[in-house]
């Protein structure tokens, strides 16, 4: 075999392996930009919007199924992280069609029986999850707020007797 | 494998961070063993990372910090470590006040600790410079100080500024919390950029012992051997004196230390619980006995002022107003505690039922959000009753089949007869607060658990009613001493630990001596 054949052959190998895996990616990808431009505010304009939808994609990559959960007082036991909440996430937003619809999602939440916006995305729906995720993050509390608290962030003493300045 | 030193420390927690680094200096050349169940985190360049995945994921920001079935019912934390649990300290660094070591000889309750105000106030001092305390002086002169802190405090956010005002308002003056925190660069470590999760500093301007035992490790003042777990003290023929102390060691090998001076520094559980193991120091069956905390009562408190949450999240306001009481008959004392708190999170559904999104999840929010939020808590004296206990649970066993301590806490007659009383009290002082500013109390709640766990090991000068001296040391065994939290006859009305240290700096001289 040729030199040249044999590296094609590598190639075409790998893509054929990962093409699906990419390709799902992808789907997923803009599925969630969707959902997002239909769930979460507006306000926050279409870059933020799509940056969140990112954001939260980036933080289901980075989950960690079986992971101690920092435990203050009244734990005394340890407690680990459940499973990831994505499992079921491509099938929930495959069932929401394209492009996704207020209505779709709305049917979607009460299938679900979600009632409120978790503390932290738990699996049950992701529109609900996505929610969860921006608005119990840093940026989120700012949104609310309408204030750069910035509570993720070592922000210094310096600034602390000053109110934050607006967020929008 | 046989370990022999002048002293052997058992647990490595902040009290004996502070002790082995107090001996160090007082008998240079001291040979000290610091021996501890759990492991060293000694990563300080991780700390980024564990506060990242801590934030976003909630995982435990100090990995490992635990042994596997090794847990005692009825604790509050399992944390075992080199650090012990001050790693996950928030750094509140309060004082006692007098009338906690007088509880007899001025209210007729419970009982008077055997040391005067002077003395432990010249270890608070000592225990202040030594931890790095930022604060301000209490607006009261019975909270006199013979030392000022060794950093100016912490500056008040914007939002605890108004909280403060809102406070004053009520005639209860409020102050920033003393905590252990680097208001500016102090002994190695950089001053606080309000990061917000103390829990675990990425910055390292909270104190925790790691630091301390990086130190003495590098400089060879001691010798820690750590993940290896102490599971009994062995006496002399004469049962005068401990002349080992015997364990496991990580890799499950058997080992013992002998040292003319053991320590027994494993906090308010597992100091009783090695005790009790170990058939030692319990002449008079008070190992393990008043087992102590304070209570606490807790409300959330809508007012007009605009309050942003997180500016500065381990950070409040103090009030040291209700520390004294004029008598028996009126006997409430408590702390008073100020935080920003965030308002309820926005909604998933209307009230008619609906689901909202986008948009509307926002201005629903903001039509309900328009008051800024006050969480206020109030830690209250309660005495323990001598059944408030650690037993040996012989139901649940380690791997090694020692049987774990189960803690159940009691409180004595008395304290039982103020809890009504008391409960109104603080209900009144809450109602105080909350008529500045058209204050509405939304909820109040109160603690189902003790926080601030202390005693087990109760110091005092009757052998037939304590543990130990007031030194630590044993009534039983002349060379074996307990320090930190077990000593503590009960846990006052604020947090403990600078306690903790201020009684086991005291402790480093006697044993030093011996």
């Amino acid at each position: 075999m040729k030199r040249r054949n044999f590296f094609e052959r590598v190639l075409l190998g790998a893509a054929a392996l990962f093409a699906p895996r990419w390709a799902r990616a992808q789907q997923m990808d803009q599925s969630m930009r969707e959902l997002a431009s239909v769930v979460l505010p507006g306000s926050l304009g279409r870059a933020r919007i799509e940056q969140i939808a990112g954001d939260f994609l980036v933080w289901i990559r980075d989950y960690r199924a079986g992971a101690e959960i920092a435990s203050g007082y009244g734990h005394p036991r340890t407690q680990v992280t459940g499973a990831n909440p994505s499992e079921h996430y491509a099938g929930q937003l495959s069932a929401l069609g394209s492009p996704v619809s207020r209505e779709a999602v709305e049917r979607a939440i009460a299938a679900a029986k979600v009632d409120r916006i978790p503390q932290r995305p738990n699996g049950r729906h992701v529109a609900t999850d996505l929610l969860a995720f921006f608005f119990n993050s840093s940026e989120g509390e700012d949104f609310l707020y309408d204030a750069k608290i910035r509570r993720d962030d070592c922000r210094g003493l310096g600034d602390s007797a000053k109110r934050p300045e607006k967020f929008l | 494998m046989t370990y022999e030193s002048d002293v052997v420390i058992i647990g490595a927690g902040i009290s004996c961070a502070m002790l082995a680094q107090k001996l160090s200096e007082l008998r240079p050349g001291v040979s000290i063993h610091v021996v501890e169940a759990g492991r060293s985190i000694f990563d300080f360049e991780n700390r980024h990372k564990y506060r990242t995945r801590m934030m976003h994921y909630n995982e435990n920001p100090w990995p490992g910090d635990f042994i596997e079935g090794q847990f005692a019912a009825g604790g509050i934390s399992h944390t075992m470590a080199v650090g012990g649990q001050a790693l996950h300290w928030g750094g509140v660094c309060n004082r006692f006040s007098q009338e906690d070591l007088r509880l007899k000889s001025r209210y007729g309750l419970y009982v008077d600790w055997p040391i005067e105000w002077a003395e432990l106030e010249k270890f608070y001092s000592e225990a202040e410079r030594r931890l790095g305390v930022s604060g301000e002086p209490s607006p009261f002169p019975e909270d006199q100080r013979s030392e000022p802190y060794p950093m100016k405090a912490m500056p008040l956010t914007w939002s605890l500024a108004r909280l403060k005002e809102w406070g004053d308002k009520s005639g209860i003056p409020f102050q920033g919390t003393p905590q252990a925190k680097n208001t500016a660069p102090y002994d190695g470590r950089s001053a606080c950029q309000r990061c917000g999760t103390c829990d675990i500093c990425p910055t390292g301007a909270r104190y925790s012992p790691d630091f301390t035992f990086k130190k003495l490790v590098a400089e060879k003042k001691i010798t820690l051997h750590d993940r290896t777990l102490i599971r009994k003290l062995a006496l002399d023929g004469a049962k005068k004196r401990v002349v080992e102390a015997r364990g496991v060691d990580a890799s499950g090998g058997e080992v013992e230390y002998r040292a003319k001076t053991f320590v027994v520094a494993s906090g308010y559980t597992w100091s009783s619980h090695l005790l009790l193991l170990s058939d030692v120091a319990n002449r008079s069956g008070q190992v393990g006995k008043f087992m102590n905390g304070h209570a606490f009562i807790q409300a959330f408190i809508e007012l007009d002022q605009e309050i942003l949450p997180n500016m500065n999240t381990q950070y409040g306001l103090i009030s040291r107003q209700f520390f004294r009481c004029p008598a028996k008959d009126s006997y409430v004392r408590h702390d008073l505690r100020i935080w920003d708190s965030a308002r309820p999170g926005p909604q998933l559904k209307n009230a008619s039922g609906r689901v909202m999104l986008g948009d509307e999840i926002v201005k629903d929010w903001q039509s309900r959000s328009g008051r800024g939020m006050a969480r206020v808590r109030a830690y209250y004296d309660v005495h323990p009753a001598e059944n408030s206990e650690l037993t040996l649970d012989a139901s649940t066993k380690n791997k090694w089949g020692d049987p774990m301590p189960k803690i159940v806490d009691r409180r004595n007659a008395a304290a039982q007869a103020l809890y009504e009383p008391t409960k109104a009290h603080i209900q009144g002082v809450f109602e105080r607060l909350a008529a500045n500013d058209h204050g509405k109390i939304l909820r109040v709640i109160e603690g189902n658990y003790l926080d601030h766990p202390a005693g087990g090991c109760r110091m005092g000068a009757d052998p037939a009613a304590s543990v130990c001296d007031s030194f630590g040391r044993t009534h039983d065994h002349e060379n074996l001493f307990v320090v930190g939290a077990p000593t503590l006859p009960h846990a006052g009305c604020t947090n403990g630990t600078l306690t903790f240290v201020a009684l086991t700096l005291r402790s480093a001289g006697e044993i030093a001596r011996a």
